[in-house]
Formats: C-alpha cells, sequence, structure tokens
C-alpha cells in the first residue's frame, strides 16, 4: 500500500485514536498521570496530520509515489524529537497546555516509542484483514 | 524442526515472566526500570500476537493440494465454423435467446449463478472472493482450458526462462491465494527460513521490505512459491469442484435475466450454461511477433532460428552452449532481460556467446510526471514492477481515475510503457556485457531479413530509412510480449460484435469502477471483466496480481450491494473471521 494524503490523515487518526489511546491510557496509570500522556497523543496526532502534508509533498518526488517502512521510522524519530522540543518549552517559554513540568524524557521516549511500534506493527498487516479495501484506497478506511 | 519455534517463544515468554518479577513494578513507583518492563511486556505480547498468527499460517502449509483433474484429452479445440457444422448451435446467432427455445435445442443445458469465464487467475481472484463472501461450491461454475489457475501463466513463465525458482516482479502482497494481502509471501518466505534455522536468510528479506526499494532491492516472490499458495487456496475453496474444463464461445442474453454460454471441451460435445453472474477474464490471445519477423517466419517457414520468447525454444540455450553463436534481442521489457540473464548463464559453459540487442531508438530522456522521475540506465528503462507502486493504490491510482479520459493516454504512456526490474544483477550483467562486448546494442529498424544457410541476415535502416547496418546472426528472440486485440479473441470478438459493446482509448473492453461491462447488463443480470482484456481505463494495472485481486473486490462489491444470491459484505467481522478460517486452511 501506498498512501494518498487522505489516507495518511484517516490512517493516523485510526490508529492513534485506537491502538493509541488505550496504549496511552495504561502509561496514564502507570505514571498516575493520565493528562500528560493523552495530551501527548494528541499533539502527535495533530502535529502528525501537518507532517502527513510535509511526507506527501516529499512522496511526490519518488517515482513510484511509495514510502517505505525505513521512511517511516525516520519520520518517527524526527517527529518524536520536534514533540518533545515543542512540548516542554524548546520552542515556547512555557511548553504546551497540558504537559506537566516533571514529564521527563525517559519517560516520553518509552510511551512514544511503544505506541508508534504498535501502530507500526499494526500498519504492517492486521490492518489490512480488518479493512480488506484500504490497501487499495491509498489508505483510506472511511 | 516444527518444534524449534514452539520452543523459541516459549522461552521468549518465560524470559518476560522472570523479568517481570525479579523486578515487580510497583503502584507509583515512577523510575525507569518499571516503565522498561512494561514496554518489554507490551512488546513481549506484541510479537507473542504476531508469531502466533505465523504458527496458524504455518499450520496451513500442511493443507494437501487436490490432485489435479487428468486431462488426457488431446483433441484441438474447433472454431465456431466447424462447430456450428457439426452440432445445432444457430441459436447462438441470435442476440437474445428465449429461454424456451434452449430446452428445444438437442444441447444438455445446466446453471449456475455465477459463471468465471476464462479459468485463469482472473477468475480465480474473482473465485476466491465469491467464495469468502459466501457463495457455495454448487452456485459457482468456472470455465477454462487450464486444469489449474496458473497453468498457462506458469507455462508462459517457463518458456520465457523464468522457472520455478526465479523471482517474478511482483509485490510481497500481492498474494493471488489471499484477498487481504497479509501476510504477504516476504513475511511467508522469512518465516519458512526461520524454522529452519537460517536466522540470516530470514534477516535479509525483512531488512528488504523494510528498507525497499531505497536501501535494499525490491522484494520479489519466488514463481514456485506463488504456485504451491494458489494450489493450497484452490484446495480450500474447492477449485476442482467448480471446474469445468473448456473453451467458451458465445454468450449471449437470455430472456430471463441471465446468460446463456455455449462451451465445449475438445472433441466433445458443446454444452450450455445459464447463468445470472457471468466474469470474463480470458487473457491474452496470443504472442505478439514483430511484422517483419511474422512475414520471415510465413516467407520461409523457419520458427527454428526466429522465435518469440514464449515460445518454447529451449534448444537455442542447448545450440549456443554446445556450438557458441550471436542471438539478436527484440523488445526492452522484462522478458528481455531474463533472456539475456539465461544467455549470460550459458556464457558460463561456453563464452563463445554473444547478445545484439536491437532497439528503434536509443532511451535516454527521463519520463517525468509532476515532481518525480524514472529512472533509465543503459537504455533500460527501470522500476519495480510493472507500473509505479502508487498505481496499484495510492497517488497514482487516485489521479489516474480522476483524469479526463483524453489526458489518460499521457498517464498510460508515462506510468506504464515498457520497463524492467531495476535489479543489481541484471544491470550488473548489462554493464559487464557492455563492457566486455559480448552484449551490444543498436538502434534502428529492421529491413529486411533473410535466411542463409545457418544463418540470419537481418538488414537495419537508420531514422531516414537508409541502410546502416548488416548482422549474420545465428538467433532472434522476439520479446516483445504478447497479444491483447480484442477481436483475435474468439468469445471477445464476437460480444464485440453482436452487441456493439464500448471500448476504451486501448481499444479493450470498457468496464465501470466495478469492472462490469455496463453494455451486457441484462434486467438483474451481470458481466464483469478483469485482467488484460480490460487495460486501458481508469485502473492502470490491471493485468498484475494485484490488478485482479482489486477487480475482484470491485466486482464482488457491487453484487453484495445488488443482493446477489448468498453473498455478505465483507465488513470488519466477516473479514477477520474469514482471515482466520485463510489461517486455518478451512474451507470459507
Amino acid at each position: 500500500m501506498t498512501p494518498t494524503l487522505a489516507g495518511r490523515w484517516q490512517t493516523r487518526l485510526l490508529l492513534l485514536g485506537t491502538a493509541g489511546v488505550v496504549i496511552t491510557l495504561l502509561f496514564g496509570w502507570i505514571f498516575s498521570d493520565f493528562r500528560t500522556p493523552l495530551a501527548l497523543l494528541f499533539y502527535a496526532l495533530v502535529l502528525g496530520f501537518g507532517w502527513d502534508a510535509l511526507y506527501h509533498l516529499l512522496q511526490g518526488f519518488r517515482w513510484d509515489g511509495d514510502w517505505p517502512p525505513l521512511f517511516q521510522l525516520i519520520g518517527c524519530l524526527v517527529e518524536g524529537v520536534f514533540l518533545w522540543i515543542l512540548a516542554t518549552g524548546g520552542f515556547l517559554r512555557d511548553g504546551l497546555p497540558g504537559i506537566s513540568p516533571y514529564v521527563s524524557a525517559a519517560r516520553f521516549a518509552v510511551h512514544y516509542a511503544v505506541v508508534w511500534t504498535v501502530t507500526f506493527a499494526l500498519l504492517q498487516g492486521p490492518l489490512k484483514v480488518i479493512f480488506p479495501r484500504w490497501r487499495f484506497r491509498g489508505g483510506q478506511w472511511i | 524442526m516444527r518444534s524449534k519455534p514452539i520452543i523459541a517463544l516459549i522461552l521468549f515468554a518465560l524470559a518476560g515472566i522472570v523479568v517481570y518479577f525479579i523486578a515487580p513494578p510497583g503502584r507509583g513507583d515512577l523510575d525507569l526500570d518499571w516503565m522498561v518492563d512494561v514496554a518489554l511486556i507490551i512488546f513481549v505480547v506484541a510479537m507473542l500476537i504476531w508469531f502466533s498468527i505465523l504458527l496458524t499460517v504455518n499450520r496451513r502449509n500442511r493443507l494437501k493440494p487436490v490432485p489435479r483433474i487428468q486431462d488426457d484429452n488431446s483433441a484441438e479445440a474447433l472454431d465456431f465454423q466447424t462447430l456450428s457444422m457439426r452440432y445445432p448451435v444457430s441459436i447462438f446467432e441470435e442476440r437474445r435467446i428465449p429461454i424456451e427455445a434452449l430446452e428445444q435445442i438437442d444441447l444438455p443445458v445446466d446453471e449456475a449463478v455465477y459463471l468465471a469465464i476464462g479459468g485463469g487467475l482472473g477468475s480465480f481472484a474473482w473465485v476466491d472472493y465469491l467464495r469468502i463472501c459466501g457463495a457455495t461450491t454448487d452456485q459457482i461454475v468456472v470455465i477454462g482450458p487450464q486444469s489449474t489457475p496458473y497453468e498457462n501463466y506458469r507455462w508462459l513463465c517457463r518458456n520465457s526462462q523464468l522457472f520455478d525458482e526465479d523471482r517474478l516482479r511482483s509485490d510481497s502482497g500481492s498474494t493471488p491465494d489471499n484477498i487481504w494481502g497479509w501476510p504477504g509471501y516476504a513475511v511467508r518466505e522469512a518465516w519458512q527460513y526461520l524454522i529452519q534455522g537460517q536466522l540470516g536468510r530470514a534477516a535479509a528479506i525483512a531488512w528488504q521490505v523494510f528498507a525497499e526499494p531505497t536501501l535494499a532491492e525490491t522484494y520479489t516472490p519466488r514463481s514456485g512459491d506463488v504456485f504451491k499458495s494458489i494450489d493450497l487456496e484452490a484446495a480450500r475453496i474447492g477449485w476442482e469442484t467448480m471446474l469445468r474444463p473448456g473453451f467458451a464461445y458465445r454468450v449471449r442474453k437470455t430472456d430471463d435475466d441471465r446468460y446463456a454460454v455455449l462451451y465445449a471441451h475438445p472433441g466433445q460435445r458443446p454444452r450450455v450454461m445459464l447463468a445470472r453472474y457471468v466474469h470474463i477474464a480470458t487473457g491474452y490471445s496470443g504472442m505478439h511477433i514483430l511484422p517483419d519477423l511474422r512475414q520471415y517466419r510465413e516467407r520461409t517457414g523457419d520458427t527454428y532460428r526466429v522465435v518469440q520468447a514464449y515460445e518454447e525454444h529451449n534448444h537455442i540455450y542447448q545450440q549456443l552452449v554446445d556450438g557458441g553463436g550471436t542471438v539478436l534481442i527484440r523488445g526492452r521489457g522484462i522478458v528481455a532481460s531474463q533472456i539475456i540473464q539465461r544467455l549470460y548463464e550459458a556464457r558460463d559453459e561456453n563464452p563463445d556467446i554473444k547478445i545484439l540487442h536491437l532497439m528503434r531508438e536509443p532511451q535516454v530522456d527521463k519520463r517525468r510526471m509532476g515532481r518525480a522521475q524514472r529512472l533509465i540506465e543503459s537504455h533500460w528503462q527501470l522500476q519495480p514492477f510493472n507500473w509505479p507502486k502508487s498505481a496499484f493504490g495510492g497517488q497514482w491510482q487516485a489521479r489516474l481515475a480522476q483524469v479526463e479520459d483524453s489526458e489518460r493516454a499521457h498517464f498510460f504512456d508515462m506510468l506504464g510503457g515498457v520497463t524492467t526490474a531495476n535489479r543489481r544483477a541484471w544491470r550488473a550483467t548489462t554493464n559487464t556485457g557492455l563492457r566486455e562486448g559480448w552484449y551490444q546494442m543498436f538502434f534502428g529498424s529492421v529491413m529486411r531479413i533473410e535466411q542463409e544457410n545457418e544463418r540470419v541476415i537481418v538488414t537495419v535502416g537508420d531514422k531516414t530509412g537508409r541502410e546502416c547496418a548488416m548482422f549474420a546472426i545465428n538467433y532472434i528472440i522476439d520479446a516483445t510480449g504478447l497479444e491483447s486485440k480484442l477481436d483475435d479473441d474468439v468469445l471477445l470478438g464476437d460480444l464485440h460484435d453482436q452487441y456493439a459493446l464500448d471500448l476504451n482509448r486501448q481499444q479493450r473492453l470498457s468496464v465501470n469502477d466495478a469492472f462490469e461491462i455496463q453494455r451486457m447488463r441484462n434486467g438483474a443480470g451481470r458481466i464483469f471483466a478483469a485482467g488484460i482484456i480490460t487495460a486501458g481505463g481508469t485502473y492502470g494495472p490491471v493485468d498484475s496480481f494485484s490488478g485482479l485481486l482489486y477487480a475482484a473486490q470491485r466486482s464482488v462489491d457491487s453484487l453484495t450491494e445488488q443482493g446477489a444470491t448468498d453473498l455478505h459484505n465483507l465488513d470488519i467481522l466477516h473479514s477477520v473471521i474469514q482471515w482466520v478460517r485463510w489461517c486455518l486452511g478451512v474451507q470459507p
């Protein structure tokens, strides 16, 4: 499957809205703080819509119009670092609303990595089984 | 051997549990170890799910394919004229057949709900989807001359020097035996290596699908693996029980919203099959032979030295190994690459083999679409598959579906067209050959071909039509592909004449988005088409595994919407259940 822009957005929404929320709630329970992980997930989603537009633009330079898993991994790292800096006040003085000032980089890294790994695994196969038309529609499931 | 993965899994799970108990997580304890444990546990659970899926898929491999129908009938299929002289089939001259009239003619008449004509991979994809959506084996009939869905395909592959251990030019997820495309052939192959303990090879495949096509060469499945997988799925859906060996000659509308199909097994009395829903996927009508080569063969009767790549021509390699010689190749697609690879291998045994590659013109200008361009090397257009990947599902597919008809030709020209796979080994062969001189390219058009003793003399002209070179060679291999002219096809040529079917810009069947031939609607009756016979429409790669799966999905979905007999929509629940049944290898 190679994605269209609408497909990217819909797939991101689907994956973060289901598996992403479940994993985040689990981490919220572990951290005894639901607010920060959920806020981070929300920002990852919203910023992701922007990242997707950028990826879509870059994808236009590829003759096959594809987006290999390797690029997804690179994207994940770039997005993660950007999100962390933005959320904790690297760009703005106070960071983003809803993020606890005591959030640690390690916690964020583990939470983010687990969400990404699971959604990536879903993307590689199970999603095709749940939505048999998804792969022929550039990633759109709605 | 098979217990290895299970032991590995148990050890893996035990390790997770041990970690969990050695460092018991306390509520409110927020140090990093605890989080790493949780991450580990989630990871272990995810891996367990993945591995158990793979284990069930592995179970499937123990399915035994049903023995094939032995077809001892060596009689030739008759043409329609001869058929009509021998049997009472004149009723098929009419466009609309009254159902009572069929009862009065002296031919056996059978009935089905769903009828697939062709019996190849296109029919297989459609029937597989129908079975998965609820149709039963006694509702479906397949008419075709092949004993397995891939018989003809494999025959063409072998003639063009692609054997079971060679790799096709097809994506891992283009799985004719699995409508979901998962697990793909890469995962299955890696898994096979894993259970054999060949970790390195398994990891190499995993890396390939992860980094392709940028840092690794695109993964493609071995043709033998694909055929084996189709055998298993054929056994699962009961392909043999639905198959009626024979050729279809005529399709006619009946006055009760159905279609009557006249078909015959060579040497036997023709029969009539009635069905409400018909699917036509008859594929290519023959081999494409360049006009100058065709004329030469007709004039001299020499089909020994001048062959089509898809014809049986092993004698050429044998003769070359024995005595050396020069081969002229025409065409610049994947088959030409495959033939060159075969000749390269033959050079190991006899270095006195030369290849002359004749092309009409050099290829230097890169094809451009938007911001992207296609790779060219040594006048070969390179691309992983026969269409850019996103034309199968993604950006180009969406664009192609939207553009105006007038613009579509440009898209086909740019995105489709003749290309070969971007394989390191092939590129190295080309470059070595060019450097060492045993492989040469020549640009021009053929003016004359003459037979002279043991050789063929080819005279080549330049752009202005002036003679510019003359070659004395031993063999000519035409690798320009297969023929798909509608009118050459017995069934489709007649259908086109009788019902004045619409054709698309490439003079092939015009179908709607559901791959239906709209002109053939007959009340509730529907006729669909798939494969090369529909090329030129809103979906580009119709002539590929993926294209056949897509066509099957679209047409069966439209039937489901229409409320066709016993079909249910493949929603999330049905899809998952059916997929699990696929994994377990039990019938749909």
